[in-house]
């Protein structure tokens, strides 16, 4: 799709003025906004982007220091080490590429494929690395389902300290779209949990994994794209 | 002297040093130029109570402007205005040294616009000093007289998404780039909706005609 052609934008019309608002609302607007100014220099861009970082490193660190005495499967060490790396690179594309150019990402429909799509991969991811599966009556009649939402339970407990972290550390940066960027920051909050726990939680049963390490991810994006509205527009 | 002789003279003394001259001029021009919105920003930041003046003064008339489209009601534009303004006031520390600011600031006028419709919708119809509902506007029925009213009515009567592609690019000035951004949508989406809107004006405007 062109520009398009000066004749195209009907230049013959008599296109109506931009109008002036009344003069005394510069008084007012100039009195709410301009007196007892101070310097509000708030955290660069840069410097935003590290302290996410750092917040959902620090998070999977101390899982994976809580981790280090257990003995664990080496299935499951794998499953851990791939999850922590597929994280990685969806917490450094959200956060470097999304977050830190709000108005000059693409498309918001790239996006918005990403925070439905990587929910549904990594579901998938983890069905993929389960090394059992239960009947469903059978995980749900043993000790299995209380296991699974105490997994669940942590997942959620340290991905909402790291969405919630990085909600406030780019609170009011984003007008464009919010719920958007909300339901990314949930993401990857949520991935991060899930990786922590994937770090800390040697189960491979295919419903525990799904609802213990994964359900926190579709959690909270859903969570960010209610809250981003409220938090992240200004 | 005459004037062949005296410019003979000018291009004589003057000649060698036109290239200097103009770069002169040129850098004088540049420093006398309005300073960047960007850099009003960052002085606005800073806490520089002037730079928020020249913020206004070159914000206003395309911010009030495009309110006053998607309002209809100047009241209401002017509220948003004030609302606009005061949410940039609130949300300095957070703006993102070196962004655009036009579409940042397009866009959270826009969101203001959004967010303040959706509570009027939730808000029971307000009813007049005698309790009864207000009357319908009839102002469809009424003919317009001219192109230019016919063209203001026909921008009222376009879908909303065609009418915002083109005041954004049409009135306020905004380029395609800075206009898909406050619309949170790609270049191209916003080049499609303002060439439909515009075959939407020239039918419209044809049938005024005929």
């Amino acid at each position: 799709m062109t520009e398009p052609s000066a004749e195209e934008a009907l230049p013959d019309l008599a296109w109506p003025e931009l109008p002036e608002p009344r003069p005394e609302l510069r008084g007012e607007i100039r009195r709410a906004c301009a007196s007892e100014l101070s310097p509000r220099r708030g955290p660069s861009v840069g410097a935003r982007v590290a302290l996410t970082l750092a917040l959902a490193a620090g998070v999977v660190v101390v899982l994976a220091l809580i981790a280090l005495g257990k003995e664990r499967p080496s299935s499951a060490g794998h499953t851990a080490f791939f999850g922590a790396a597929g994280w990685g690179v969806v917490q450094t594309a959200v956060v470097g590429l999304a977050l830190a150019r709000p108005g000059r990402r693409a498309a918001g429909g790239l996006w918005l494929a990403v925070a439905l799509g990587v929910p549904l991969a990594f579901i998938g991811y983890l069905t993929l690395a389960a090394s059992s599966r239960l009947p469903l009556g059978e995980f749900f009649r043993g000790d299995h389902a209380g296991g699974a939402l105490g997994c669940g339970l942590h997942a959620l407990l340290f991905g909402a300290i790291a969405a919630a972290g990085t909600l406030f550390i780019w609170r009011r940066t984003d007008p464009f779209s919010p719920a958007l960027s909300g339901s990314l920051v949930g993401l990857v909050g949520g991935l991060t949990g899930a990786t922590a726990i994937g770090i800390a939680c040697p189960a491979g049963e295919t419903w525990h994994l799904w609802i213990g390490h994964g359900a926190t991810v579709a959690v909270l994006a859903l969570a960010g794209w209610l809250l981003g509205r409220r938090v992240l527009a200004p | 002297m005459s004037a062949a002789f005296a410019f003979q003279l000018e291009a004589w003394l003057v000649g060698p040093a036109r290239p200097a001259l103009r770069l002169w001029s040129r850098v004088a021009r540049v420093a006398q130029s309005e300073p960047s919105l960007e850099g009003l920003m960052e002085r606005y930041v800073d806490g520089d109570a002037r730079a928020f003046d020249a913020l206004y003064d070159q914000l206003t008339p395309r911010l009030f402007g495009y309110l006053l489209r998607l309002t209809r009601h100047r009241e209401r534009a002017e509220d948003l205005l004030q609302i606009t303004f005061t949410k940039i006031y609130r949300a300095r520390s957070s703006y993102l040294r070196g962004a655009p600011v036009l579409p940042w600031v397009f866009a959270i006028a826009r969101r203001s616009f959004y967010d303040e419709r959706r509570a009027a919708k939730s808000r029971s119809e307000e009813l007049s000093r005698d309790g009864t509902l207000p009357e319908p506007h009839s102002e469809d029925a009424d003919v317009p007289v001219d192109v230019s009213e016919a063209l203001d009515r026909a921008l009222e009567r376009m879908p909303e998404t065609y009418r915002e592609a083109i005041v954004l690019t049409k009135l306020t000035g905004l380029s395609m780039t800075e206009a898909a951004q406050v619309l949170g949508t790609s270049p191209t989406a916003v080049k499609l909706r303002v060439h439909r809107g515009y075959n939407f004006l020239r039918q419209e405007l044809e049938r005024f005609k005929r």
